[in-house]
């Protein structure tokens, strides 16, 4: 069997290979790219920098924990890829390749051989970064480097030989072995929890290490073990054992994958279908599906010069969407609301050290709502253009687009604001001053996503390398950033000059509440203006 | 010599039969019109003839060579432009053009590469990326990348999408020249005009069935009570309201 790429496809991974490099350079001759490949390359600076400069401050793991635990990791990685779907990627192809190269005079073989010859650059390329990261973990530079490059390549291979198993076998006998494979995975992992729940110490992580050091659990774990002795190889002849593990099991993985030669064009069209369709989900309404859902109905709301229609259509966007969103409340709800009761002490209030804990992950929540309820502007610029003509005020429009996250965002807070004032009734008046800011703060906040939006379409960087839209991510963000912490800033002076001239705190929260609904109508507006002076021929696909 | 047999061709997806006992052929020359409602099965025959997708049963072959069985000798004689082809957005034209030599392994592509430029209007946009490219531009680009390696059969799913009256025309010019020089088209479109205009042959599918495939000629006289001088969209819209694929295969 031809194993070894074609010229032609040499030839593509050459250029590919090429084009990162002119992605990351072009324009940066420019002021605008040079800003903004100078903003990336400051970015990575400032992540890597500390892992460069205090390695030698950081104790180093006991390797015994990194040869313990490791394993552990990357089977759960493994499965986890496996169980969530994403093990599509293993034999997606992008559209083009799929275009020009299924139809092109190149066995299947080879284009996995291409396949994976390219993901192993990908691999060597990511393993760079996080071998500076993960350098305190293990023996030597080469050593955690070769194992976090084979281990992202051993994800890959499991993935992509269980796919193409289950091509060749046909899909029935694929689910049947699947099972059976999951229930033997299944009884070791039971057996190895019995055999650590003897030991009985009550200490978590020592009923893990008795998991993983049972039998059994040597025995599930045992694929993955030569990678974490790669990472914590000290000495040249226990890399060069270690080293000959991770090929022996790489070895076998490709083996079986070249020697199944399974017909996966079809499947692979179809995974690639699957990861395109995702990532339009992604882009037009965060991690919301809306697949099946066309049964979930609303009634018209009331028309409101158009801003009902707007928000209704938005609404129904949420509503089919409201699997992946409830899935995020029921998370937040379970996981504080029970949490603070069960905490509360005698004097009917939870422990102080709660309080920080959840003002912060109110903080979360709001940043990682706003950023992901995408039911506005940001989840339609593939339909602006049709908006734009739309026999409705510009105004209207704006309202109508916006009130949804707003809308969802305010309930969430003040579902989380209640249950703090439940919980810690000293702080009930500061609670119930933030849950009249809720409204007019959030508006700030999604008027300003939508308003940097508009002014700055644009989708993620648009691949490898592309590292001043990378830049410009970050340049965005800091816009996006430093315009909601001004106008709290205003709102929060004006709540203290109140509270210093009059000593009364309802006053202090209204200056507070009346500047920031002033900041939110001006938003508003410029959001109303930004969306005049969009030009979708400019911004939106041809 | 036939270009392309098909024969007996099923295809179905869980159980959902797309294509049923298909059988075709094309000659050298010959431009076949293949047509048919959305959902007919054209793009799911055109990918198979592509070797993109296997046949669930019955053979495809072009120039000899059978498509699943053998699929690198009779992809050699092969191009397939898909309905908005898809190109590597960080490579430019030049490179495309480059790349298909080389999985081709055409030894002097130059000459042809700067021919087919020339022709469709890329020359100036030799160096420009795929990702700066209009619709139009990137169906040329797609076009310029079939021809260049010369194959024997060209599979086109709705070729004039995105392109200008210019482009139109240029791109109907091609086809002809391409034809005339031996090359077999299979030509898959909903513009009837279109279709009238260059095909020697037609194929109308509905519902994953033939209802007729022969010259264009033919065509009318296989449908009892049209009159010669009907235009194919009288004879298409005939062929396919309230067909009855079966009868139509004994009339084909």
């Amino acid at each position: 069997m031809t194993l070894a790429p074609p010229p032609g496809l040499r030839l593509l991974m050459l250029l590919q290979a090429k084009a990162v490099v002119r992605r990351a350079w072009r324009g940066a001759g420019t002021l605008r790219g040079g800003f903004f490949l100078f903003l990336a390359l400051l970015v990575l600076a400032m992540w890597l920098g500390p892992a460069i400069w205090m390695r030698g401050d950081a104790p180093p793991t006991d390797p015994h924990r990194v040869r313990l635990f490791m394993p552990l990791i990357l089977l759960a990685s493994c499965v986890t890829t496996l169980l969530t779907g994403s093990s599509d990627r293993a034999i997606a192809f992008t559209p083009a390749e799929v275009d020009f190269l299924f139809a092109a005079p190149v066995s299947r073989r080879q284009l996995l051989f291409y396949k994976l010859a390219k993901s192993a650059f990908a691999h060597g390329l990511m393993a760079a970064p996080m071998t500076l990261i993960f350098m305190r973990h293990g023996g030597s530079w080469i050593g955690v480097y070769l194992a976090i490059a084979f281990s992202l390549a051993l994800v890959q291979l499991l993935n992509m030989a269980v796919l193409l198993t289950a091509e060749t076998v046909g899909k029935r006998l694929y689910s049947r072995l699947r099972i059976v494979a999951v229930a033997a995975m299944g009884a070791l992992v039971v057996w190895a929890f019995m055999i650590a729940l003897a030991r009985q110490t009550g200490d978590a992580r020592a009923m893990l290490s008795a998991f993983v050091e049972s039998t059994p659990g040597r025995i599930a774990l045992a694929p993955f073990a030569p990678f974490a002795w790669t990472l914590t190889a000290t000495g040249v002849g226990q890399l060069v054992l270690a080293l000959a593990g991770c090929a022996a099991v790489l070895g076998l993985l490709v083996g079986i994958i070249f020697h199944l030669d399974a017909d996966y064009l079809e499947a692979s069209i179809v995974a690639g279908r699957r990861a395109a369709e995702r990532t339009r989900q992604r882009r037009s309404g965060g991690w919301m599906s809306t697949r099946g859902a066309a049964w979930r109905n609303l009634p018209m709301f009331p028309r409101l010069g158009g801003a009902g229609a707007m928000a209704w259509r938005q609404t129904l966007k949420a509503v089919r969407g409201a699997k992946g969103l409830l899935i995020v409340l029921l998370i937040l709800v379970v996981g504080v609301g029970p949490s603070l009761w069960v905490m509360r002490d005698g004097g009917g209030s939870a422990h102080p050290d709660l309080f920080g804990g959840l003002v912060a992950a109110l903080a979360w929540a709001t940043v990682f709502l706003s950023g992901t309820l995408r039911m506005d502007f940001r989840g339609d610029l593939d339909v602006l253009p049709m908006l734009r003509q739309l026999p409705i005020s510009p105004m209207a429009l704006t309202l109508g687009q916006l009130a949804v996250p707003i809308a969802i965002l305010t309930i969430c807070q003040g579902a989380a604001l209640t249950m703090l004032a439940v919980a810690f009734p000293v702080a009930a008046p500061w609670a119930l001053a933030a849950i009249a800011l809720a409204a007019p703060f959030n508006t700030v906040v999604i008027g300003v996503e939508n308003l940097v939006f508009l002014l700055y379409p644009s989708r993620a960087p648009s691949g490898p390398g592309d590292l001043q839209g990378f830049g410009r991510q970050i340049a965005l963000m800091f816009l996006k950033v430093l315009v909601v912490a001004v106008a709290c800033g205003l709102a929060f002076g004006a709540g203290a000059l109140a509270l210093a001239t009059s000593g009364r705190f309802a006053l202090a929260a209204v200056a507070a509440i009346s500047t920031l609904l002033v900041e939110s109508l001006g938003i508003v507006a410029l959001v109303r203006w930004a969306f005049v002076r969009f030009n979708p021929s400019a911004h939106t696909a041809a | 010599m036939t270009v392309l047999d098909v024969s007996d061709f099923h295809k179905a997806y869980r159980g959902v039969v797309a294509v049923e006992g298909l059988s075709f052929s094309v000659e050298p020359g010959q431009i076949l019109g293949l047509l048919g409602p959305n959902g007919a099965g054209k793009t799911t025959t055109l990918r198979a003839i592509a070797g993109i997708l296997p046949p669930t049963a019955g053979n495809i072959s072009i120039s000899g060579h059978d498509v699943h069985a053998d699929p690198v000798t009779a992809k050699r004689h092969l191009a397939y432009v898909p309905d908005d082809p898809n190109l590597f957005d960080a490579l430019t034209v030049w490179e495309h053009l480059r790349f298909i030599a080389a999985i081709h392994r055409m030894d002097d592509f130059q000459t042809a590469a700067e021919a087919l430029l020339d022709q469709f209007e890329l020359v100036g946009k030799r160096d420009a990326l795929a990702m700066e490219l209009s619709r139009g531009m990137r169906q040329k680009l797609a076009i310029c990348c079939a021809y260049l390696h010369r194959p024997c059969l060209i599979l086109l799913d709705e070729p004039m999408t995105g392109l200008d009256p210019r482009g139109i025309r240029d791109m109907k010019r091609s086809i002809l020249t391409q034809a005339d020089e031996g090359a077999a088209f299979v030509v898959s479109s909903h513009l009837l005009a279109l279709v009238e205009d260059l095909c020697t042959h037609l194929l109308i599918l509905h519902r994953g069935r033939r209802l007729f495939f022969g010259p264009v000629a033919e065509a009318r006289s296989a449908f009892a009570g049209l009159d010669g001088d009907l235009s194919l969209e009288d004879l298409f819209f005939r062929a396919t309201e309230g067909a009855d694929p079966a009868a139509a295969m004994e009339r084909s």
